[in-house]
């Protein structure tokens, strides 16, 4: 046999001859108790489960005499065939003989010859001769019940003549029998013991403790010049591996223990709905960890499960389909790349897409817009959300609530990835890609606030490495949430610092240091420690789809980490999933993402950030030029549609609850910052006909309220909207044509969808009860009696900066290129400042700004220029044209700063 | 608890926290350690230090000066005992280490009416022993407050 089936047949053997050794007792107990059903019932599993795994392993004879075995237990089971002593002995021998032949497989791997014919036969003549039997009961009614048997069991004999000849056989085998018990030590029962997995998770402990003490040897070595030492401490560093490395492989199972349960699964399921289906088994012997055996043991099952009822069509749809009419069902297991890889494989139906987004948008999971653009691996993904089941009707098979979500959160759990492929009408496939152990799991170490930190690989999307120069501007700010620009997509990013309020910590380990001033490891470890100011290291981590950056002080390096629990007490941190010792001794929290990001309450992202992949994809469809890219933040109201503002207008994203706005009069509040924030009802400002969130009746719970926070006129204003999806550049030029109101800007091109652009300004007009405040709060401004020449092309940012730079009470005239604001230059008083945007049709910035200097009226006048980029060489050109300042057009801020600057103007 | 039972004795391990003697069912105990390098728990609670590794072992400390509301002083001979509950260890960290004590269960006083409320809640009661009152600890009302 093949060494690599090796565990395999080990665990047969011991189940095997544990199991006999039951049956034997349970035997006695029946002779005693011949109508104990529990009994007999006990004994027909048995055998049912020797015959299978015999047959699965190929030993045919075994599991032919099982056959037999089972036929007769079956029978008396059924109460047909009565339980009497000669039966008994009968049955007896067969099972000595199902020992022989586990003796035989034990030694050589093989069954061996041994009559079995003439048992089947003896077995197979009380099957048949049942009916004989029949007509003996009948006769023998009359008789004591006691009498009975011994009757039956009399005639069974007299009918029964070859029995002599089983004694032959009996014969024949017995010096067989004597032979093994001279070398009954070597019973596999007598060599392997059951152990507590318990036992074995504290031997890993005690055996981790043990490695991290031999690192410390070794360590200290490094310090040491002493020969003997230093070849003690090797063997020990030997030993210590070869233990570990042991103890690893004793929580090893075949997987087999779970999947050849599947064979009788697919057989019941395929024969109770009529289906042909054959189940390929490959890999069996592929080991895994006990725990993860466990793990997997549900989600394998489901997907089995799902494969019969959904997958394999009846035989005449697969006749129809031109297919052989018996479906088959492959369950592959492999190791790769120290992972373990399963495939659920069947040559069913396949998945229907169609169908998939018919239910999603039945189910409201994905709206219909939604569906058009997704891809089909988008459309697999549905699968897996909760709430979603494919089958038209819920059969007692699957359906039971059970879905493929929870297939996928269990796999997951474990630190596997599911993934599913599927060709219509050819099969679909599911994979698993399953960490070796959970004992051991590769992590990454990070160092913050003089802590380490372990980040699970599999939560690690990329690392980043800004240097400072760049650093600054690719951490973007709205307020208290920073962005940093990954290939164009705005994520999320958190400063770990404080998000776990480090700096509390670090006091209290001062305060600790000076206690416990014979603690080594921390003073070196404060030595080591730089905190380097130049450069921003960034851990982008995936959450269950979202994707978010870490800003940490340094990222170390990756480790196979042993995950430890952490107390009782402490287990409401969701935010780590447990502790673990590192090399050097040192402990450190694995973070967990999705806790981090519940932790602070960070929900901004209602909608999954896409992942990482399809925005690249998204980026490879060619761009004009990432440079004049507008960054909008995308929301939805309460007609579904999708509208846009840039976010350059948004200073927070908030959300409210309906039981914390307040009114007056007509004008609903909310206390934000120690102020009254009025509440925009967008809705009502575009003449949605759908009501607002804010005219929705207090429910309970209290609705959750997304709302947008704009600061202009030295104001907050709140827009409520129904829903913040995303934040999104765009390099489409805007379509003013498409606006069919003053409140509508145009529309602009996202992700293949038409979004509509509000022209907030012109909304904020429109809101007569702001009137007073506006008014009131323009009047205090400095700006008056000051002149500012805007040049900008885009409507969308004339409209945003000659707001801005209105806000302050300057005045501004906008001109729509260079040309029309030299004109403008040319031909009024002058200025006392001019903005400009560089990329303008006809004569663009740098022209613009040469041809004022030119001009006795513009030398000295300052000239600001905005652009979306600011690098080295546009910077330098600026120069040489004549700019002043070079700001980026996005931040608002900076743009009223730097006039306020060049003005020599000071900002109340 | 209050109840008579002639010169029965009991086990406490003994230790000081500021000017008290406390003690803890020696039985709890299951060693007393030298202070070493305490991991932090970022977000758990003030009085929670961090965690320390015992032979593999995650420890969760907690600061027992934290956790009664005494000033932040510690001592430099602080030492931690090490209990065991609900299969999990904890260390408390006190300030000095006293040898066993056996205190008289007949001097017990479950409601002793010279502690600060904000104390009581986490004590069993005291032992008046000749020259010294000994607070026993209540585990389960240590334990169950430092939940985060």
């Amino acid at each position: 046999m093949e060494m690599q089936n090796g565990t395999l047949y080990q665990e047969f053997l011991v189940e095997s001859f544990e199991n006999l050794n039951k049956v034997n007792q349970e035997l006695s107990q029946l002779e005693k108790d011949p109508h104990n059903s529990d009994i007999i019932n006990s004994i027909y599993r048995t055998v049912h489960t020797l015959k299978g795994s015999a047959g699965f392993l190929g030993f045919n004879q075994l599991q032919q005499l099982a056959h037999s075995i089972e036929n007769v237990l079956d029978l008396i089971r059924n109460k047909t065939l009565p339980f009497h002593s000669s039966l008994m002995d009968t049955l007896l021998e067969s099972f000595d003989l199902c020992g022989q032949f586990l003796k035989n497989i034990e030694k050589n791997q093989t069954e061996g010859d041994l009559f079995i014919l003439e048992i089947i036969h003896q077995l197979q003549q009380v099957t048949q001769n049942r009916p004989e039997k029949k007509c003996e009961t009948d006769v023998g009614q009359y008789l004591h019940k006691d009498l009975l048997s011994e009757n039956i069991s009399s005639q069974v004999e007299i009918k029964n003549p070859p029995i002599n000849k089983n004694e032959v056989t009996m014969e024949t085998k017995s010096p067989q029998v004597e032979q093994k018990i001279v070398e009954k030590e070597k019973d596999i029962t007598d060599t392997t013991i059951r152990v507590q997995v318990k036992l074995l998770d504290q031997l890993m402990n005690e055996v981790g403790e043990l490695v991290l003490n031999r690192n410390q040897f070794l360590q200290y070595m490094g310090q040491n010049q002493s020969t003997k030492l230093n070849r003690l401490v090797q063997q020990l560093n030997l030993i210590t591996s070869e233990l570990q490395n042991d103890i690893m492989i004793t929580r090893m199972q075949p997987i087999g223990t779970v999947t050849s349960k599947f064979d009788r699964i697919v057989r019941d399921l395929a024969r109770k709905q009529g289906k042909k289906i054959g189940l390929e088994l490959i890999g069996q012997e592929t080991e895994l960890d006990k725990t993860l055996l466990e793990a997997i043991k549900d989600p394998l099952t489901h997907l089995i499960r799902n494969s019969v009822d959904h997958g394999i069509e009846s035989p005449e749809m697969r006749k129809a389909a031109n297919k052989d009419s018996e479906g088959l069902i492959t369950l592959k297991a492999y190791h790769k790349g120290g992972q373990v890889y399963i495939e659920i494989k069947d040559n069913g139906q396949g998945i229907d897409p169609e169908k998939v987004l018919k239910k999603a948008i039945e189910k409201d999971l994905i709206t219909h817009e939604e569906a058009k653009k997704m891809s089909e691996k988008e459309v697999y993904g549905l699968i897996f959300k909760p709430g979603f089941s494919t089958a038209e009707k819920v059969t007692d098979i699957s359906g039971r609530g059970v879905g493929m979500d929870v297939v996928k959160t269990n796999i997951e759990k474990i630190g596997g990835v599911v993934d599913i492929s599927s060709v219509k009408g050819e099969g679909c496939s599911v994979k698993l890609k399953i960490p070796l152990t959970l004992a051991v799991v590769p992590a990454l170490l990070i160092e913050c606030g003089q802590e380490y930190f372990a980040i699970p690989q599999i939560n690690l999307v990329e690392l980043v490495r800004l240097e400072a120069e760049n650093g600054r501007s690719f951490i973007e700010k709205i307020h208290d949430t920073e962005f940093f620009r990954l290939r164009d997509k705005a994520i999320p990013v958190f400063r770990l610092h404080e998000l776990l309020g480090l700096e509390k910590i670090v006091d209290r380990r001062k305060h600790f240091r000076k206690l416990v001033p014979n603690s080594e490891d921390l003073s070196v470890d404060q030595q080591i420690q730089f905190v380097d100011e130049s450069s921003i290291s960034i851990v982008i981590l995936s959450a269950e789809e979202r994707i978010f950056g870490l800003i940490v002080d340094q990222i170390l390096d990756t480790e196979e980490i042993v995950i430890k629990p952490l107390g009782q007490v402490l287990k409401n941190l969701k935010h780590f999933a447990g502790a673990t010792i590192i090399g050097s001794g040192r402990m450190a929290l694995i973070l967990e993402p999705q806790g981090l990001l519940n932790y602070r309450g960070i929900s901004l992202w209602q909608k999954d950030l896409k992942l990482i992949d399809k925005e690249l994809s998204a980026s490879e469809e060619g761009k004009p030029s990432r440079d004049e890219g507008q960054d909008y933040i995308l929301f939805a109201l309460e007609d579904k549609h999708i509208y846009a503002i840039p976010l350059t207008l948004v200073g927070r994203l908030e959300e409210f609850k309906q039981n914390q706005i307040e009114y007056s009069v007509e004008m609903p509040l909310i206390h934000y910052n120690d102020h009254a924030m009025p509440l925009i009802n967008l809705e009502q400002s575009l003449h949605i006909k759908n009501p607002s969130l804010l005219e929705k009746e207090i429910s309970n719970p209290p609705l959750t309220i997304p709302t947008l926070v704009l600061k202009t006129k030295g104001r907050n204003f709140g827009i409520v909207v129904s829903k913040i999806m995303d934040i999104v550049r765009s390099y489409d030029d805007i379509d003013y044509k498409t606006s069919d109101r003053k409140e509508i800007l145009g529309t602009v091109y996202i992700n293949k969808k038409t979004v509509t652009i509000v022209d907030i300004f012109a909304v904020l007009e429109k809101q007569s009860f702001l009137k007073n405040i506006i008014e009131e709060s323009t009047e205090k401004l400095v700006g008056e009696s000051k002149r500012i020449l805007l040049a900008e092309d885009s409507p969308l940012f004339q409209k945003i900066e000659s707001e801005t730079i209105k806000e302050h009470g300057f005045y501004v005239d906008i001109a729509v290129d260079g040309e029309k604001g030299l004109d403008l230059f040319l031909k009024n008083e002058p200025y006392d400042l001019i903005v400009t945007d560089i990329e303008m049709p006809n004569m663009n910035g740098y022209e613009f700004t040469e041809q004022v200097r030119k001009h006795p009226k513009g030398t000295t006048i300052p000239i600001i220029a905005v652009t979306s980029k600011v690098n080295p060489e546009d910077l330098e050109r600026g120069k040489v044209a004549g700019f002043t300042a070079h700001l980026e057009k996005f931040n608002r801020e900076e743009l009223i700063n730097g006039i306020y600057r060049h003005l020599k103007l000071v900002r109340k | 608890m209050a109840e008579k039972r002639g010169m029965k004795t009991k086990q406490v391990c003994g230790f000081i926290i500021g000017d008290e003697h406390y003690g803890i069912d020696v039985l709890d105990v299951q060693e007393v350690i030298k202070p070493g390098n305490i991991t932090s728990i970022p977000t758990a609670k003030e009085h929670i230090w961090g965690m320390i590794n015992l032979r593999g072992q995650i420890v969760t400390v907690i600061s027992l000066r934290g956790l009664l509301h005494y000033p932040h002083d510690y001592l430099e001979q602080c030492m931690k005992i090490i209990i065991r509950y609900k299969g999990d260890l904890y260390a408390l960290v006190v300030d000095k280490i006293l040898d066993v004590i056996d205190v008289d269960l007949e001097t017990f006083d479950e409601t002793p009416k010279v502690l600060t409320p904000s104390l009581r809640a986490f004590i069993r009661g005291v032992y008046k022993q000749k020259n010294k009152m000994i607070i026993e600890l209540d585990i389960k009302q240590v334990i169950e407050n430092s939940y985060c």
